[in-house]
């Protein structure tokens, strides 16, 4: 091949053609950056972490309850001496009534056992009325519980939300239950702390990767957090596979150790 | 393995086997898109030098001042010119002979031309054989680097005890990249050789074709 203008043209061409190529490739062009997910409601276990002393705390717990002890003492003292009064009270009362009643009593009498046998009557009224309100009640809240529990169940795995959205949600919950369930916060831990995680899934729900993206620049709390992912080993997933790959093949997880959203 | 597993790394990181096959399957590729260029400039001078030289030798010239130009003009002589100033040389020395027998120089003639014309096929289908090797083997040579980095990742997932998913991945992404570079060189040489086979059918027929018009006036000119 000689080097004439159109040969030089045409390897000039030949480059940059394999040079477009090799740029679209390592620029990524058809991002596989996950989408986030947007999470209104947070499923967030309010856990904190306290500093305490423990031979202060005993002192203080020992404390309240002496104090509390002391409270009831002087409450049954006082109630102590208000039933004495009152039966003294009541002994002078009863005294007089009884005169009093000796001389209504032969007048009321019949009309006593007629009122009886009335009241008898309505009392039985409202105590079937009274039953089958508790009955309702409790049917009620048999049906509401039954409900819950049903919602809770479907909620774990992933089939009670009707949009993709909602199920992502669902799914999402899922993820960090899991994940809060593993996670044992180290001692080490304070407030105020994070690492984001990126957690990479298979489309069956395993962990093949986690990776740190910010760490806490606590190296204990990092491995925790890592160990907490890795522990779970396995999460529901959506079986779509364009669901999956847009919102499960990697995210990321934040952890604090107040809370741990995703 | 950190973020995202790059086409890239994944390619530094093959094994030599798979590296050699992709290599070869890059330089095939890269030269088959030099031929790809160059035939096209080269087919597309040819012919629009074809048909600019038609107009002119139909235009009604002297095909002697014709000769006379093209003759003073520097360079190769490519294409139609080059099948004329063959064709028309031989005649202008055969007639200057004394009793040549007009057969005879007929025959001559048409023998220098057909001499151009095969010379001129040459230069058309310089590198089409090689589009069309390209064409029909990179596949092949990306499916062996592939069954290749296949073997190979599998092979390690025996040793391992646990077997996981992120063990053979990226041997098996590996491999796939040499039939996708196959491929990639192949489809590019195939429709290039099929376009450009076709195009060179076309120019040697017009090439025939004024061949044998050439003999026919030169014929008639003999015999006048």
């Amino acid at each position: 091949m000689n080097f004439t203008a159109p040969n030089i043209l045409a390897c000039l061409l030949a480059a940059a053609v394999h040079g477009l190529v090799v740029f679209l490739l390592l620029t990524n062009w058809h991002n596989t950056e996950p989408d986030t997910v947007k999470i209104d409601k947070i499923y967030a276990l309010p856990a904190r972490v306290i500093h305490e002393n423990p031979i202060k705390a005993e002192k203080k717990r020992q404390l309240e309850k002496n104090q509390q002890a002391a409270i009831r003492r002087q409450a049954q003292k006082a109630k102590l001496q208000a039933d004495n009064l009152a039966r003294i009270n009541r002994e002078q009362i009863k005294a007089e009534a009884l005169k009093k009643m000796k001389a209504a009593e032969a007048a009321q009498k019949a009309l006593a056992e007629q009122q009886l046998d009335r009241s008898s009557s309505v009392d039985d009224v409202d105590k079937a009325q009274l039953a089958k309100q508790q009955a309702l009640k409790n049917q009620q809240r048999k049906e509401w519980e039954d409900a819950l529990g049903l919602e809770i169940e479907a909620e774990q795995i992933g089939i009670v939300a009707i949009t993709d959205d909602e199920k992502a949600k669902a799914f999402v919950a899922q993820i960090q239950r899991k994940i809060i369930q593993n996670w044992s916060r180290p001692p080490s831990a304070r407030n105020g702390m994070q690492a984001l995680l990126r957690v990479f899934l298979v489309p069956t729900g395993e962990v093949v990767n986690v990776t740190i993206l910010e760490s806490s620049s606590n190296d204990a709390f990092d491995q925790s957090a890592m160990l907490a992912v890795r522990k779970a080993r396995l999460f529901i997933v959506p079986a779509k596979a364009r669901q999956f790959d847009r919102n499960f093949r990697q995210f990321e997880v934040l952890f604090r150790p107040d809370d741990l959203r995703l | 393995m950190n973020e995202q597993l790059s086409i890239l790394e994944l390619m530094l990181n093959a094994t030599l086997v798979v590296q050699v096959v992709m290599a070869i399957l890059l330089l095939g590729s890269f030269i088959s898109w030099i031929m790809i260029f160059q035939r096209f400039f080269t087919l597309s001078s040819i012919k629009r030098e074809a048909v600019e030289f038609e107009n002119e030798f139909w235009s009604g010239k002297d095909l002697r001042q014709l000769y006379t130009e093209l003759e003073a003009t520097e360079g190769d002589r490519i294409g139609m010119e080059h099948i004329f100033s063959a064709g028309f040389k031989e005649f202008s020395r055969l007639r200057k002979q004394d009793g040549a027998d007009a057969e005879h120089v007929m025959q001559n003639v048409q023998r220098a031309m057909r001499v151009a014309v095969s010379k001129e096929e040459e230069r058309l289908e310089t590198s089409l054989s090689f589009l069309a090797t390209v064409g029909s083997t990179s596949p092949y040579i990306g499916l062996f680097g592939t069954v290749w980095g296949i073997m190979n990742s599998f092979r390690s997932l025996a040793t391992v005890e646990q077997a996981s998913l992120s063990i053979v991945a990226p041997g098996i992404s590996e491999a796939l990249i040499a039939t996708a570079m196959g491929l990639f060189a192949a489809i590019p040489a195939v429709m290039a050789y099929n376009r450009f086979s076709a195009q060179v059918e076309i120019i040697m027929n017009r090439f025939e074709s004024f061949t044998d018009e050439l003999s026919g006036i030169l014929h008639r000119a003999i015999h006048a």
